[in-house]
């Protein structure tokens, strides 16, 4: 029904006497108070599931079979020749379980701690702090998670929208069935794939790393630049081929349906051109999911995105997450878990505004 | 209903599948152990990292072991977890979806509260947290943790359709009449909901075996359990890649492929069913008779403008 | 509202030229179970001004009709057989079935314009009015710019009742009967010659229902537009209409002015629509209805499609259908018309 009751006027009142031309705000502002609540109900989830997270984070260690902080002491031990300082030292019982401190107590240090960005100390860099390499690692997994999932989005949404324009097609009854089959290859093994065929039968790409590693890391330097894209050709690849066919079958359905609401068959018969149906009418309906879908996916592709990295050898928290897995550094396996989840939640949430802001009818399904 | 659902060639696919691989689960680890004589635990001295042969039919590892019968028992932990996943997943959606569509008020708003908060966790950070931490992903803990992770959007879709059947006119008729509230939740509102809970036990099976896999590749599998996720981890690790032994870093993502596949397949054609406007094949028949139409036109009748 | 004679509407009609012609038109819907033919071989002209009402029950094929005269029908509707012929101002006649898609544009809107039931769902949710009257107004008319152009959609709205600056409204900001207005003057955008209403009442309320339809006369009357008029309320198109064409089973049964329609409908389903509804000038008598239901489309009667709920049938009406044939005035479709009957029965007929 109507949101702004105020505008309408009687219903017999002549034509207005000026032509009042004034600007309206996008939403009104009932809309606006209702987005705003959604998002407020929204954060109080993500808050929510970060505590959670972190509960578990703590918790964990703590039914690990053995004594972990005994095991990390001595592999410190073993490593370094020394006893780690009383700091590191402190901040392994703090996590791994100290049998004279309370476990409130404890759990409260922990989470003050992991509050102030203070994850501990890696085992296998010791002493760098698991912050410092988890911040070194991130900017690389971002690049490819974000740029991978926009890529598969864009081939994904266009290849729907001319899909379930006409379905049925023979190119519909072709490209949609391998697409299925695309989309259920694991990633890392499609990886594994193309760095067989591309990279080690013929030499076309670098197999493995994220830049030429004779060049000094300088993002101002066009040479660089090229060498981390060309670096990347074959992850993006991997996650885009894995990625846009789940975004193609859902505009396609959405298109299929929408192509037949009303508003669309009124935009046929207003005589405008098919193209501008399909883009202004069809596609923009039929888009609102998939872009809802856009950021959260963001958040969820760094599952795959930690899988490649680790066929890729790219310097992402993937593959900090496996050097770690392989040594048992679980001060670094945990951070970096902790960072994914804490991650997908920014981007859910970054999901929902953008949601709020699109759908001028905002209300929470 | 069920007829045509079986009668879509995409269904017929799906299930073809689904059903050797449930074959090769059920059957597998005999076959390989009294048919083909090798298991992964055999190692064969005289042909290591051979391509396939008559002896080895689908070639074997550097290290010597059979690559078919290893393919074999991955079939059988790959459809355990799936499995399992599926059903733990499917029973708690339907328990939770059906109790807070049915009771609604405080009972409602706690399990919605719950559905959104677990439906925000990254169930594969979990899961490797867990097993990580523990060193230990064998089938059950495995299916455990996706089964309780992954049921949210089922138990959502269901709780939806619960709250719908809960003001149909058959259900209020039954609880005016005395039955019991979990004997009309299961005899008369369940089949309604084969609709949701069918897609749904798909997609967790597909989901159980695709985690299970990534997290064997990544090596926090057990080492004791022969599954594919892991046969690609040797694969990676023993330089197959860069040896181009095929037959070993091949088949397994084959197979991983193929059950998300077929359960792909399987749900598109439910989703033909309960909703015409999707359906291929009535595509297919419209284009014939299109087509038919223009030919009689072209045939017969005056062209355009051309007219008394 | 209207103050000519029955007479003088005939005469009106007869010396209008045609505006939209359907010769033989067939429309099926293809299913999995087997074509069904909606619409089956529908002959009737449209004159220039005129308002013409297609009355008849749900699934009688009456908007599957409409939505095929304005080659809009969507899938799995597929126009199967016959001509639609429309006879543009200063254009050549021309059968629409045989335009593509993009050939068709030069006579959307501008020709032929729609109006359906539900406005809501009529317009794009995603965007303003403004954007939907510009559209169509610029693709249509290329000396317009867009400042000439949001006038003249600024106008438009005002002709329905619509404060202008109510333009820069979403569709769901406005009452469902603001939209309904909206949507009427969006079909009068481009001048059209023919305007398509599906059922455009049907989803507001009475008293909205009368605002609509008298503004939707009086524009008719200043603009001089042809209507087509589908709704399953013969009372309705009784008072609207210069003619009423009734269908049944996917064939039209009966044509006729809607004074004639009125006064002595000759088909035995009109005559039963007719006794459904209360006159109001006459005192008060028992209403009655029509035993059975529809019939099924795929699996239609061997002879004529209401024999089976008709009281009047003979054995003819069972084993061949009844062909479309003019009747003093108007045409109709039935056995007992063409055959040498008993005076009490023709009596009922004439009654």
């Amino acid at each position: 029904m109507s949101i702004d009751v105020q505008d309408h006027p009687p219903l017999d009142k002549g034509p207005e006497p000026d032509l009042e031309v004034k600007k309206q705000p996008r939403f009104s502002y009932k809309a606006r108070v209702q987005g705003f609540k959604y998002l407020g109900k929204r954060l109080v989830t993500y808050l929510i599931v970060a505590f959670i997270s972190l509960v578990a984070n703590f918790m964990l260690p703590r039914f690990m079979p053995g004594n972990p902080a005994d095991q990390m002491i001595q592999s410190i031990v073993a490593k370094t020749g020394n006893m780690p300082s009383p700091y590191a030292l402190a901040q392994i019982y703090a996590r791994y379980g100290d049998p004279n401190q309370n476990v409130l107590v404890a759990f409260w240090h922990y989470l003050v701690q992991t509050l102030q960005g203070d994850l501990g100390l890696s085992i296998q860099y010791y002493p760098v702090p698991v912050a410092d390499l988890i911040g070194r690692a991130l900017p690389w997994t971002l690049y490819l998670a974000i740029f991978s999932t926009i890529i598969g989005w864009i081939i994904g949404t266009w290849a729907g929208a001319k899909l379930g324009w006409k379905p049925g097609r023979r190119l519909d009854s072709i490209v949609t069935p391998i697409a299925m089959f695309f989309s259920s290859i694991p990633a890392f093994w499609l990886g594994l794939l193309l760095v067989w065929f591309i990279s080690y039968k013929n030499g076309w790409l670098p197999p493995q790393g994220a830049y030429n590693e004779s060049l000094a890391i300088n993002l101002l330097d066009p040479t660089f630049l090229t060498s981390v894209a060309i670096y990347s050709i074959l992850p993006m690849a991997t996650l885009v081929l894995v990625g846009f066919a789940n975004w193609m079958f859902t505009m396609r359905n959405m298109m299929i349906t929408t192509v037949n609401e009303d508003y669309v068959q009124l935009a046929r018969a207003k005589g405008l051109k098919p193209n501008k149906v399909l883009r202004n009418y069809a596609a923009r309906n039929a888009l609102l999911p998939n872009f809802t879908g856009l950021a959260q996916s963001i958040g969820a592709s760094l599952t795959a995105v930690i899988l490649a990295e680790s066929v890729f050898i790219y310097p992402g928290v993937g593959s900090l997450l496996f050097a770690a897995q392989g040594t048992r550094d679980y001060p670094v396996m945990q951070g970096v878990m902790l960072l994914i989840i804490l991650v997908s939640l920014v981007f859910n949430f970054i999901a929902d505004s953008v949601y709020v802001l699109l759908d001028p009818r905002t209300k929470e399904k | 209903m069920f007829a045509r659902f079986m009668s879509l060639r995409k269904v017929q696919i799906g299930l073809v599948i689904m059903g050797v691989f449930l074959f090769a689960a059920a059957v597998g680890q005999p076959f390989s152990e009294h048919v083909l004589g090798w298991t992964p635990y055999t190692f064969d001295g005289n042909a290591m990292g051979q391509a396939p042969s008559a002896s080895h039919w689908m070639g074997t590892t550097s290290s010597g072991q059979d690559a078919l019968s290893w393919l074999l028992y991955g079939a059988r932990s790959s459809m355990l977890v799936g499995l399992i996943s599926a059903v733990i997943g499917t029973a708690l959606s339907v328990v939770i979806g059906t109790i807070a569509g049915f009771s609604g008020g405080a009972v409602d708003r706690f399990l919605n509260g719950v559905i959104l908060v677990v439906q925000n966790i990254p169930s594969f950070a979990i899961l490797f947290m867990i097993a990580g931490l523990l060193q230990n992903a064998n089938v059950l803990l495995v299916s455990i943790i996706i089964g309780g992770l992954e049921w949210t959007g089922g138990a959502r879709a269901i709780r939806a359709q619960a709250m719908s059947l809960r003001g149909r006119d058959f259900t209020a008729a039954l609880r005016t009449i005395g039955e019991h509230p979990l004997r009309v939740i299961l005899v008369e509102v369940l089949p309604h909901l084969s609709g949701i809970i069918s897609p749904m036990f798909l997609r967790l099976i597909a989901a159980g075996v695709g985690m299970q896999a990534s997290l064997a590749f990544l090596g926090i599998g057990s080492a004791a359990e022969p599954s594919w996720g892991l046969m690609i981890n040797y694969a990676t690790t023993q330089n197959a890649l860069f040896n181009g032994q095929w037959w070993w870093f091949g088949p397994p993502g084959v197979c991983l492929a193929l059950i998300g596949f077929a359960t792909t397949m399987i749900n598109f054609g439910l989703d033909e069913v309960t909703n015409p406007t999707l359906s291929s094949k009535r595509m297919t028949l419209m284009r014939k008779f299109l087509k038919q139409k223009k030919r009689q036109d072209a045939a017969g009748q005056p062209k355009i403008g051309a007219m008394a | 509202m209207k103050l000519e004679t029955v007479a003088e509407i005939a005469h009106r009609i007869a010396t209008s030229p045609p505006l939209l012609e359907a010769k033989g038109l067939c429309v099926d819907y293809v299913t999995e179970a087997g074509n069904i033919r909606a619409c089956d071989d529908i002959n009737i002209t449209l004159h220039r001004g005129e308002i013409l009402g297609i009355a008849g029950e749900s699934a009688s094929g009456k908007s599957t009709l409409l939505a095929a005269l304005g080659r809009l029908q969507r899938a799995p509707a597929v126009t199967s057989a016959g001509q639609v012929v429309f006879h543009a101002k200063g254009k050549e006649p021309v059968d629409l079935t045989r335009l593509s898609e993009e050939q068709l544009v030069d006579y959307r809107w501008s020709g032929i314009s729609i109006v359906m039931q539900s406005a809501m769902a009529c317009l794009n949710p995603v965007s303003r009015l403004k954007a939907q009257f510009l559209d169509v107004l610029l693709a249509h008319d290329s000396s317009l710019t867009k400042a000439t152009a949001t006038a003249r959609a600024e106008e438009l709205l005002q002709m329905v009742g619509i404060p202008s600056h109510r333009i820069n409204a979403f569709p769901h900001e406005l009452s469902g009967g603001m939209q309904q207005r909206a949507l009427i003057a969006l079909s009068l955008a481009c001048d059209p010659e023919l305007v398509l209403m599906d059922e455009p009442t049907t989803a507001v309320d009475v008293v909205m229902q009368r605002q609509i339809l008298a503004k939707v006369l009086e524009l008719q009357e200043k603009l001089g537009f042809a209507i087509a008029f589908v709704t399953h309320d013969l009372s309705l198109l009784l008072e609207i209409s210069d003619r009423i064409a009734i269908m049944y089973g996917g064939k039209i049964v009966e044509v006729g002015t809607a004074a004639q329609m009125y006064e002595a409908p000759r088909h035995p389903y009109t005559q039963g629509l007719r006794n459904a509804f209360p006159p109001l000038t006459e005192p008060v008598r028992k209403l009655t209805g029509i035993p059975g239901s529809p019939p099924n489309l795929l699996n239609l009667p061997q002879g004529c499609a209401f024999a089976p709920r008709c009281s009047q049938k003979i054995a003819r009406c069972e084993s061949e259908i009844p062909a479309l044939l003019d009747i003093s005035g108007g045409r109709a479709a039935c056995h007992l018309l063409t055959q040498e009957i008993p005076e009490p029965a023709k009596e009922a007929l004439n009654a």
